[in-house]
């Protein structure tokens, strides 16, 4: 830990670049889209969030994901909470097996990421189940899908972005 | 870091886990019960203020782009259309004059409560993605202009919905034909009251309505005003088709609203009215300018008007 101030340097970057790619995630799930592009519109906040948990599994994802959720909450004006907890739940897994899923293959890592988002699904739906009765439809399934494909471009561009702000 | 290898409790991952899960079933116990989630969702609306900003910035500009380069030609003809729109607006509204002031005296003879003219302000809504709820919308008042929740939204056209929460600057709006929102109505033409639920697809379904009773297609709904949410008498829907309910010991109704639910573009919000000791104050102060402002037919009926409210 010679290089400790430089050291420091470098992660407050990398945070800086973690918020950033997160609050741009959320600009991303509020740009108004018609039509079957809507329904295929995917999670983009969760993927990012999957991404930084799994790479700095001790920085305290669980806040960020809190954090970031009840600002969803407040942007989509459901329920306090219904987003922080799910994301929650997938920073929580996420974290919690960030080595193993670092040893997984590309591919197998998206069908991870498929499984974690399909997860929060169900939490969702069980959470407005129980608030208004409402049952989820067969289209909900279609973030999870365009979110799995989306992921490997997502974690390249980010590992690129990630790599240079550490140079 | 062997130190904090003997983990202390607060430090486990599964412990934040845990407390912070809790902290957010009870946010959302507490939000769908109390009141007390609102102060931290308007707090936390301070927060995604410029993030509701960045993605309403390039529609903002290309509006204006738009309008800097569309034609003079066009500009102009959408003018005159609009002044003639206007002048068509003012001749009813000048035949409503008569109307209203026929429509009080009538009503003040049957010793009825008034009906005042309702109080609005307009807002523009917020072109956003605002999750899967396809039947919400935002608009762009909120705490900060004084709007509170389940306020009255209407179009220009008829009634789009109610307030449902509330941020900042911002606030969410419930449209009537969502699957969660049902509204009190009532038929026109017979008086028929009922409730009016959404029914997604931009419709709304009247499920029991008994077989006796008068309705037909191309018959208007109003609010009721019944449960004290929205005010009486505002135009929703027009009803487009009338069937047998599924054990057909009823006959269900399907209405078309009268807002252009898929298009909002300004929405007009309802104040409520001032409290029944003080309804003489507005209008007073609303006679001055009747007489003042616009034509002579008018102010001869003002004058009329608190003759007729002593004689009964």
């Amino acid at each position: 830990m010679s290089h400790l101030n430089p050291g420091h340097k470098w992660r407050l970057s990398g945070r800086a670049l973690k918020h950033l790619t997160l609050l741009a995630a959320l600009v991303l799930m509020l740009i108004p889209v018609h039509g079957w592009l809507k329904l295929l519109q995917p999670y983009w906040l969760a993927l990012v969030l999957i991404y930084w948990v799994m790479e700095e599994p001790e920085h305290n994802g669980l806040f960020t994901a809190f954090f970031y959720g009840l600002l969803l909450d407040v942007l989509y004006g459901s329920l306090l909470g219904k987003h922080g907890l799910s994301l929650l739940v997938i920073a929580y897994l996420v974290s919690k097996y960030a080595r193993q899923f670092r040893m997984t293959s590309f591919w197998q890592l998206s069908l991870i990421v498929g499984v974690l988002l399909l997860n929060d699904l169900f939490i969702r739906a069980f959470i407005d189940w129980l608030t208004h009765g409402s049952l989820p439809r067969l289209e909900d399934l279609l973030p999870v899908i365009s979110g799995v494909l989306v992921w490997p471009w997502l974690k390249l561009l980010l590992d690129h972005l990630h790599a240079r702000s550490r140079r | 870091m062997p130190a904090s290898r003997e983990t202390q409790l607060t430090e486990l991952p599964l412990f934040r886990f845990l407390v912070l899960e809790l902290v957010c079933v009870l946010l959302m116990v507490l939000d769908y019960h109390t009141h007390i989630g609102r102060p931290i969702r308007q707090a936390l609306s301070a927060l995604t203020y410029p993030l509701v900003q960045a993605v309403r910035l390039p529609q903002q500009l290309w509006d204006t782009a738009e309008l800097a380069l569309s034609r003079q030609a066009r500009l102009l003809k959408d003018n005159t259309e609009l002044k003639r729109q206007l002048s068509n607006a003012r001749m009813n509204l000048l035949q409503l004059d008569v109307l209203q002031q026929e429509n009080r005296r009538l009503r003040q003879l049957m010793r009825m409560r008034e009906q005042l003219p309702l109080h609005t302000t307009a807002a523009f809504v917020i072109n956003i993605n605002n999750g899967s709820q396809r039947h919400r919308a935002v608009i762009d008042r909120g705490q900060n202009d004084g709007l509170y929740v389940g306020q009255t939204v209407l179009d220009l056209h008829g009634l789009a919905g109610q307030v449902e929460t509330l941020e900042l600057a911002s606030a969410h709006v419930i449209l009537i034909t969502d699957p969660q929102h049902a509204l009190p109505v009532e038929v026109l033409r017979t008086g028929l009251r009922g409730i009016a639920y959404g029914q997604g697809k931009g419709q709304l379904l009247l499920p029991e309505i008994a077989k006796s009773a008068d309705v037909q297609p191309g018959d208007v709904l109003i609010t009721s005003g019944f449960g004290g949410v929205f005010p009486r008498g505002l135009k929703v829907a027009q009803i487009t088709a009338i069937n047998p309910s599924q054990n057909s010991a009823f006959q269900q109704a399907i209405a078309q609203p009268y807002a252009n639910l898929d298009q909002l573009k300004e929405v007009l919000l309802v104040w409520p009215k001032v409290t029944g000791e003080t309804t003489k104050n507005p209008q007073d102060l609303q006679d001055p300018s009747e007489t003042g402002g616009e034509s002579p037919p008018s102010s001869t009926t003002t004058a009329q008007n608190p003759a007729a409210g002593d004689t009964p």
